[in-house]
């Protein structure tokens, strides 16, 4: 059990981090929020196991994907369209290539986001996902190609 | 373009709701595991067997006392644990509520744990462990050998044999304690006890109820210690009706069906006793719980059935993705769904292979128990929701377990029961009907998922697709004891 301060220093720390990857993956405010809350109650759980920033990033990415997985596979969610009050506070040029990222297939869109976003190498992204480094090559290089097609048209 | 990217993230922030969920912790406020709602639905199943025993009766046989009117058919009534009801989650609640919910939650976990340390438990007593998957395995092959949809539930059974040894005698008695792996009437006594707090479940999330009685003709004198025995060592219920007669009929019927929350015996008596019939033994097993993970009502769509005759049917399938273990054996795959009340496990045959071959193995439902040899990857789920119901004729079981004595006038024993002679077992049956279907979309909104956060997502895992558009096999247990068996062959 963890102590409402401690809690909230952690949620403040990480919470930007695990937010956007779980928005990236589930295009839905309210999932986001769901997943959000699993996360952190199952990080709290283990808190005392990761003994790094490194390590506990690692950790709260993986458990993003893992949660935002076992949603994804309800069909209907997969066609909402992205909520506008998601993008509401984004420049009109960044919100379109937002919106085109999101509109990619998942995998594409996950290696897209924790490569250009948060930083991680081909072979970070693969421990993260379970992947063949190949695979996310793969992912990274047509997931840019689909964003340059998509983009081209509004350009 | 990843520069717009990266401000256009800058700017996400996660809301204000979520951030306090977040802080708050779930965990902080429940100790127990997590709550869906309490609505009824999932799996419900019950089985209700019928010993009609008859004889003739003869000078000796007294009048009993005048008619008994409605209610007043009982002689002795069992009293059940009174035990409470797993509190209700304030979900959304205030602080001070949640610290209720916690003070309730701590009771209600005391109470339930004193009434399971009143018997030592199944887990610790390997002789009865090992005498139910003898007798489960064997007589669940025999009772489940024919056609079409069939549920048989082998505690059910149990219970109504163990009575049937109380009010027996000599080689009689000895037959169905030797069938039940009992060593004697006193070790049985101590065994019903253990399996009965077990067993016992009612707590508002799931319920497990056996439901024991004894109905006894109104023109004869029956041995009040065995009754009373009956009662005290079985949780039974005894009454005294007018045999042969509706209203004898309807009394057990209402009494079944009160039994089984109506699943059984409210659509037409279960059974028809006539002016020669003694005594009838009824036990019924009702058993409602909830799927662990419910399956998400959006995901069921209609697809084909195609039962053993080869004819297809349209009906709707639920469909759920799990990451969970599984068995791949010679001439089936197997796996399993939690729920609140025990685990149901799915077996679906090979192609080729009929669920009366599996059955024919005596080992077969223990084998499904093997974790030793489970497979760990993705369950794909298509199970159709189905609600199928049997009336089995137990005899040829009974027969096939070595009960025979019980069956004829020249040598069946019941003294302790009844002076009169002959009287002997005529009639042996168990109904049973089993549903399952979803759980509730709200249920299912709050549900999240079974995925641990500590495995790497695996890229291509293990899959086992669990189609069940064929015939296929369920067994429901809570621990060690299976309360049901079934075959459904179309639904």
């Amino acid at each position: 059990m963890t102590d409402e301060r401690k809690a909230r220093a952690q949620v403040e720390r990480w919470g930007d981090m695990v937010w956007r990857l779980a928005l990236a993956r589930t295009r839905h405010i309210q999932d986001s929020e769901d997943v959000f809350q699993e996360v952190f109650a199952r990080f709290f759980r283990h808190e005392e196991e990761l003994d790094s920033d490194e390590h506990r990033k690692a950790w709260l990415i993986r458990c993003t994907l893992n949660c935002t997985n076992t949603l994804l596979s309800a069909r209907w969610r997969t066609h909402l369209p992205l909520e506008e009050a998601v993008t509401k506070a984004m420049e009109p040029a960044d919100r379109t290539v937002y919106e085109a990222v999101l509109s990619l297939p998942k995998k594409y869109r996950t290696a897209i986001h924790l490569h250009y976003y948060e930083g991680y190498s081909v072979e970070e992204i693969a421990a993260l996902t379970g992947a063949k480094t190949g695979t996310v090559k793969s992912w990274l290089s047509r997931g840019r190609d689909r964003l340059s097609q998509a983009l081209k048209g509004d350009k | 373009m990843m520069n717009e990217y990266k401000r256009a993230n800058d700017t996400l922030h996660p809301t204000h709701s979520a951030v306090e969920r977040a802080v708050r912790g779930e965990d902080s406020k429940r100790k127990g595991r997590p709550l869906k709602a309490l609505v009824p639905a999932g799996v419900a199943a019950v089985a209700a067997v019928a010993l009609l025993i008859t004889g003739i009766p003869g000078t000796d046989g007294e009048t009993g006392g005048g008619p008994l009117t409605g209610s007043a058919y009982a002689i002795a009534l069992p009293e059940y644990p009174d035990l409470p009801k797993h509190p209700a989650e304030p979900l959304g609640g205030s602080d001070a509520e949640w610290e209720q919910f916690n003070a309730d939650l701590d009771v209600y976990l005391d109470a339930w744990e004193a009434y399971q340390d009143e018997t030592v438990s199944l887990r610790d007593t390997p002789e009865l462990t090992a005498a139910l998957a003898d007798y489960t395995g064997t007589s669940a092959a025999l009772a489940l050998a024919g056609e079409g949809n069939r549920v048989y539930s082998p505690v059910s059974l149990w219970f109504a044999l163990a009575m049937l040894s109380e009010t027996t005698d000599g080689e009689t008695q000895q037959q169905i304690l030797d069938a039940l792996g009992a060593s004697d009437v006193n070790q049985l006594r101590e065994w019903a006890d253990i399996l009965w707090h077990t067993l016992y479940l009612d707590d508002g999330t799931a319920a497990t109820l056996l439901g024991i009685s004894i109905w006894l003709s109104e023109k004869l004198d029956f041995h009040q210690d065995t009754l009373e025995r009956l009662a005290e060592y079985y949780y039974a219920g005894s009454f005294r009706v007018p045999m042969g007669t509706g209203e004898a009929d309807r009394a057990i019927t209402e009494w079944v069906s009160e039994q089984t929350k109506g699943l059984i015996g409210s659509d037409g008596k279960v059974l028809t006793t006539r002016a020669e019939t003694l005594a009838v033994l009824a036990s019924t097993l009702y058993f409602q719980a909830r799927w662990s993970d419910e399956f998400d009502p959006s995901l069921t769509a209609e697809d084909v059935f195609t039962a053993a005759d080869g004819s297809e049917t349209t009906v709707d399938f639920m469909h759920m993705t799990q990451t969970t273990g599984f068995l791949r054996q010679n001439g089936y795959q197997a796996a399993s769904l939690g729920t609140t009340g025990g685990t149901m496990t799915f077996v679906l045959p090979d192609e080729g292979v009929t669920p009366a071959e599996l059955l024919a193995n005596p080992d077969f439902l223990t084998e499904l128990t093997d974790s030793d040899s489970k497979i760990y990857g993705e369950v794909q789920w298509s199970v159709p929701k189905f609600d199928v119901s049997s009336d089995l004729d137990l005899i040829p079981a009974l027969t096939g377990m070595g009960i025979t004595d019980v069956l004829y006038r020249g040598t069946a024993d019941f003294t302790p029961l009844v002076d009169l002679t002959p009287v002997w077992l005529e009639e042996a049956r168990q109904i049973a009907r089993v549903k399952v279907d979803e759980e509730g979309v709200e249920a299912a909104a709050v549900t999240l998922l079974a995925a641990d956060a500590e495995e790497a997502i695996v890229e291509d895992p293990a899959i086992c697709v669990m189609d069940l558009d064929r015939p296929f096999l369920f067994v429901i247990r809570d621990g060690d004891a299976v309360l049901f068996v079934g075959v459904v062959e179309q639904v």
